[in-house]
């Protein structure tokens, strides 16, 4: 009974804390589909398909949200035509890259190295989405990505008096779907969190890659809001600045409930392909930043040595 | 009725029904495993859901046709997807309905929830550092105390300076001290930390972990971290006493049910508070922690919300 009170706590924890973003992200969502014309998005996306990404992960400076409400806006940025990379590339970059994150990750760390840590948080994930982006592009193939019609959903210009309602009535659907999802996710998220000796992964701490592989590894299982995770890495402090990045950077790109809202939007496939690319990006730049630490440290931390 | 007018129907109630429980939600104290900074979401969703279900509950026969979107074609309202697809996606949005309902269920059948004291050694209490990374541990574990040789532990610190016309620190304030690098300010000063008692290998004899858990966004990320305490008489809080009490009735420690009694017992987790003065001390396993010594410690009650909050961007 006590197992059970400690994950369903945690469980509806998460669900509470995530349910006014997807809200959110699914009102977004509901207004570009009832009120932004079919090919205004198409026509501003570039051509070229590394601006595409970069500028979808640019998008998420100015259009911040955070992981759980961005898979309804990223569902329909998709179906009003902006190509599936670059809204790869926002989806991944999002939770990252926008200011209050940056400003979190900061006061975390404020007591250690906060340039850097700050900066390669959000540098990285940009980069990795842009990346990550790219490789799902190449190796996705011509084969259908998405997981509903890859046509352009051309919504009738509405009176404002009817897209109101019309946007709240699609924002009521992917809310439902979505939450559905997500509390499915966070249940597995949940009992991993209640139940799994977390105590463990600081036996890894003394080796550079283990101590990767574990942050990594607690990154998907914890399936913390990006807001807050920097506090947690702060706290772990036995682990090196570069692993506690690896949590950092991949937590808002890939978790255990992030795979199940993935569902929505992704075909098996895409998402495969999807994961392994932001696996094996996170792991390589985070042993980079690991073997570069003392150069960056003093590079982006001139106040602070 | 048809499927589809069901599942439009279903649509409505599922959107209400997280509409009324967010707010019903708020007002048990059952958002108490969020941070307080986050609650006014909760609401603001509440009252941004009831709007949405009086749109769905007023839409038009002809646009409620109710596709999971992932049927093969565009969400397009004339569609004319036949009554086969139509069957099919209503059964799907209606799976989807009665999944968004659980937590509902489990929650007003759960009541408040909160974190055991299982949970806590699962998570594994982590003491407030008194240096932060690798240099934080000793090069080679320290060697265990005698019961008679507490002094051992004493790592040549700062002098001591109590300063007096400062007010008590709580471990709200400790967290934030240590989260600012504010380590400089916290030797020598008087502590006031309510918190849950534990004990585990860190603890020399008569002495013991008081902990809370810290909650900076949800549940999920909830820390336990505490302090150690060394009292200045020996104290034995109230449930252990209990427990003590209780398995000493007992004839045979293997007696059937005697650790389930102890368990249950602890599972209470007495709460005490301890004032002291806080020191930078190496525990049992050689890391270097803040310690409240000669401490006098009470048996204490619970808090109302005892979870802690900690103001990170506020204190920033």
């Amino acid at each position: 009974m006590t197992a059970f009170q400690d994950f369903a706590s945690i469980w509806l924890s998460i669900l509470f804390e995530a349910i006014p973003f997807v809200l959110l992200g699914a009102l977004v969502g509901g207004f570009m589909e009832a009120m932004m014309p079919g090919d205004l998005l198409r026509r501003w996306t570039p051509r070229n398909p590394l601006a595409a990404a970069a500028l979808g992960a640019g998008a998420g400076v100015l259009m911040p949200i955070c992981e759980c409400g961005v898979i309804p806006v990223v569902r329909r940025l998709v179906r009003k035509g902006v190509p599936p990379h670059a809204a790869v590339a926002y989806m991944l970059a999002a939770p990252i890259v926008n200011p209050i994150v940056a400003i979190s990750t900061f006061v975390a760390f404020r007591a250690a190295s906060p340039w850097a840590v700050t900066g390669l948080r959000v540098g990285l994930g940009f980069a990795i989405a842009i990346t990550a982006a790219m490789l799902v592009r190449a190796l996705a193939g011509p084969s259908p990505m998405l997981a509903f019609s890859e046509e352009t959903s051309e919504t009738p210009r509405l009176p404002f008096r009817k897209a109101v309602p019309a946007a709240l009535r699609h924002a009521g659907r992917d809310f439902i779907e979505i939450t559905a999802i997500l509390a499915a996710g966070a249940a597995i998220a949940a009992a991993l969190n209640a139940w799994a000796p977390r105590e463990a992964v600081r036996g890894f701490a003394g080796h550079p890659v283990a101590a990767t592989l574990a942050m990594m590894a607690l990154a998907v299982a914890l399936n913390l809001c990006s807001e807050a995770d920097a506090f947690v890495a702060w706290g772990m402090g036995d682990f090196s600045i570069a692993s506690r990045l690896g949590f950092l950077v991949l937590g808002p790109m890939l978790d255990l409930k992030l795979l199940a809202m993935y569902t929505r939007v992704f075909r098996a496939r895409t998402i495969a392909i999807l994961v392994s690319s932001v696996l094996l990006l996170v792991f390589v730049a985070v042993l980079a930043v690991g073997w570069l630490w003392p150069a960056l440290r003093a590079v982006g931390n001139p106040l602070m040595p | 009725m048809t499927l589809s007018g069901i599942a439009r129907a279903g649509r409505v109630a599922a959107t209400l029904a997280w509409s009324f429980f967010l707010v019903y939600a708020w007002m048990t104290g059952r958002l108490m495993l969020i941070h307080p900074s986050y609650r006014w979401l909760s609401l603001a969703a509440a009252a941004l859901l009831g709007a949405v279900a009086v749109a769905l509950l007023f839409e038009e026969e002809g646009h409620a046709h109710g596709h999971a979107h992932d049927e093969g074609h565009a969400h397009d309202d004339a569609c004319g997807c036949g009554a086969g697809c139509q069957a099919r996606s209503a059964r799907t949005e209606l799976a989807f309905q009665c999944a968004v309902l659980i937590p509902i269920c489990v929650s007003l059948w759960l009541g408040r929830g909160g974190l055991s004291t299982q949970a806590m050694t699962t998570r594994g209490v982590r003491l407030m550092p008194a240096a932060q990374g690798p240099s934080a541990a000793a090069p080679t574990p320290a060697p265990l105390r005698g019961a008679d040789s507490p002094a051992d532990a004493w790592v040549p610190a700062s002098p001591a300076v109590e300063e007096e016309t400062q007010p008590p620190l709580t471990l709200s304030d400790i967290h934030s001290h240590l989260l600012l690098g504010r380590r400089d300010e916290l030797e020598g000063r008087k502590v006031i930390v309510l918190g849950q008692h534990f004990v585990d290998d860190r603890c020399g004899p008569g002495e013991f972990c008081v902990v809370r858990i810290l909650v900076t966004c949800c549940l999920a990320d909830a820390e336990v971290m505490g302090l150690l305490v060394k009292p200045k008489s020996a104290f034995t809080p109230r449930g252990t006493q209990e427990a003590m009490e209780a398995a000493n009735r007992l004839r045979l420690p293997e007696e059937p049910g005697a650790m389930e009694l102890k368990m249950r017992i602890q599972e209470q987790g007495p709460w005490v508070e301890a004032t002291g003065i806080l020191r930078a001390m190496r525990d049992r396993r050689g890391q270097m922690i803040y310690t409240v010594t000669d401490a006098q410690v009470k048996n204490a009650t619970p808090p109302a919300d005892i979870l802690l909050y900690p103001r990170p961007m506020m204190a920033w």
